[in-house]
């Protein structure tokens, strides 16, 4: 793994919001709208031989390697400084994923991390009007202050991931750590696309930004929100058409010969 | 077993501000089509090859790089004339310019950056500053078009009518190569000649688009190169 570090901030007993890409891209947006609305600086790239083995040609014409990335905000406020770490790729293999963990959390202790919130998605059944914020802790005693926030208790299941893997292993750290999931109905369009879900990037940041008394400007967000939400409906409008269509067809050619 | 991977250096040849050109098996086979054909007319000489544990035996990735004999990018171990060898990278010695001609081979899935680091380990040890990437890329554009580590070079390749074009990604060894270039301050520009895919064989060979991109490299390095003699164009 390499490392390279641009700055060793001091900050004011920091918190840290990780998202990197996963299902629906909820928490890699949420983590990427956080940063770019807070104008967070970059102070470190992690470059890891477990990510994905290819390279990005930008719009602009050069080269971009797969990264993770630390960024750093300092609230003028009196709350706390904050941590953010996402980037444009996870490790895929297990032994990746543990090695960038172990990088994160070796970073969060350095920089004195109070509490780690790790985002993830959470799969809904069908379709999903208002995405519902799932939340899992570390502690009992933060399923309190969850509930306080509107966040439903994720009762049981998994989360797979750095993402994940980032909340599980901060506990054995003795790093209180949350993990807040954006209930996402995953979609993806016909071609396999995934479909990035500002909606639940919007909800999952909505209580983020309370429980960390920060203000950030949601407009934008609301305004994708609104495009992911009219692009779901017109693919699925299709899709109820084409299956209507097939079903009638189906029903045209019952054969009429049988006894 | 750990894996391994090592360089076996048969000459160590004096330099002067060194380029580097760089090619691998892929999409129609450009790269590797432009690699041999450079090896082939310049002659230049062998002075280092690349082994390793993760170069593999079989191939088990996906678009596979076809061990057929009728593709480029035979797995496994090669017998021929009375003598074998190993999966390898080569690279050969070239003068004016003096160049650095690497042979790629794609590593398996867990080794293709450690491949791709270590040829960037002679790159840096031989002093190289510059390097050329040739590949291939399947979307509407110029026949060739350039991706670069910096917009410095993007506006570099300007000069020589070469203009960016081709956005998304760039999978494997030359990919990488170029990609961990740029950490390593190496300067380099990837020149991408325009093809069709082909989806039951990805790796079919695309002479022209080979050809074209060679004619590119050929006017901005000012070698003394004879071009691929092609019939008229019928691209499959």
């Amino acid at each position: 793994m390499k490392i390279i570090s641009h700055k060793e901030p001091k900050l004011r007993s920091p918190s840290l919001v990780s998202g990197l890409p996963g299902i629906g891209y909820v928490a890699k947006l949420s983590a990427d709208y956080l940063r770019t609305q807070l104008n967070a600086e970059l102070f470190e790239e992690v470059y890891s031989p477990s990510f994905p083995p290819y390279v990005l040609i930008r719009e602009d014409g050069t080269v971009e390697l797969l990264k993770n990335e630390f960024y750093f905000w300092r609230n003028r406020e009196p709350g706390n400084d904050l941590v953010i770490f996402t980037g444009n790729v996870q490790a895929v293999t297990p032994e990746g994923q543990f090695e960038v963990v172990d990088e994160v959390l070796r970073r969060a202790e350095e920089l004195g991390v109070s509490r780690i919130f790790s985002i993830a998605a959470y799969v809904g059944q069908g379709r999903v009007d208002v995405p519902r914020v799932f939340g899992a802790v570390t502690e009992p005693r933060l399923a309190e202050e969850l509930r306080m926030f509107g966040v439903l208790p994720m009762e049981e299941g998994s989360i797979s991931g750095t993402n994940g893997l980032l909340f599980g292993h901060a506990k054995l750290r003795g790093i209180q750590s949350v993990c807040l999931l954006g209930e996402t109905p995953a979609y993806t369009t016909p071609s396999g696309q995934v479909v990035v879900d500002a909606k639940a990037a919007r909800a999952v940041l909505g209580v983020l930004t309370k429980m960390l008394r920060i203000e950030v400007d949601m407009a934008p967000l609301e305004k994708q929100a609104k495009l992911t939400e009219e692009f779901v409906h017109r693919a699925e409008e299709i899709r109820r058409r084409a299956v209507e269509e097939m079903r009638r067809a189906e029903e045209r050619e019952i054969p009429r010969y049988y006894v | 077993m750990a894996a391994k991977t090592w360089i076996r250096y048969l000459e160590r040849p004096e330099l002067r501000e060194p380029v580097a050109v760089v090619g691998s098996p892929g999409l129609r086979s450009v790269g590797k089509l432009a690699i041999d054909h450079l090896i082939s007319e310049l002659k230049p000489t062998l002075i280092a090859e690349l082994y390793s544990s993760h170069l593999p035996l079989f191939h088990q990735t996906s678009p596979s790089y076809a061990p057929s004999p009728e593709f480029p990018g035979e797995p496994g171990v090669t017998v021929a004339h009375n003598s074998t060898d190993l999966p390898k990278v080569e690279f050969y010695h070239s003068s004016n310019p003096d160049q650095i001609i690497a042979r790629g081979y794609h590593a398996n899935f867990h080794g293709q950056y450690e491949v791709a680091e270590k040829v960037l380990d002679l790159f840096k040890e031989s002093r190289v500053e510059r390097m050329f990437v040739i590949a291939g890329y399947a979307q509407e554009g110029e026949a060739v078009c350039c991706a670069a580590t910096s917009p410095n070079m993007i506006e570099e390749m300007k000069r020589h009518s070469v203009e960016k074009g081709y956005e998304g990604p760039f999978y494997g060894f030359s990919g990488l190569v170029f990609g961990l270039a740029a950490l390593r301050d190496i300067k380099g520009v990837c020149l991408f000649g325009r093809t069709k895919p082909n989806l039951e064989y990805p790796e079919y060979p695309d002479p022209y688009a080979a050809k074209a991109v060679l004619e590119k490299l050929r006017q901005i390095l000012s070698l003394d190169l004879k071009l691929p003699d092609l019939p008229e164009e019928t691209r499959s």
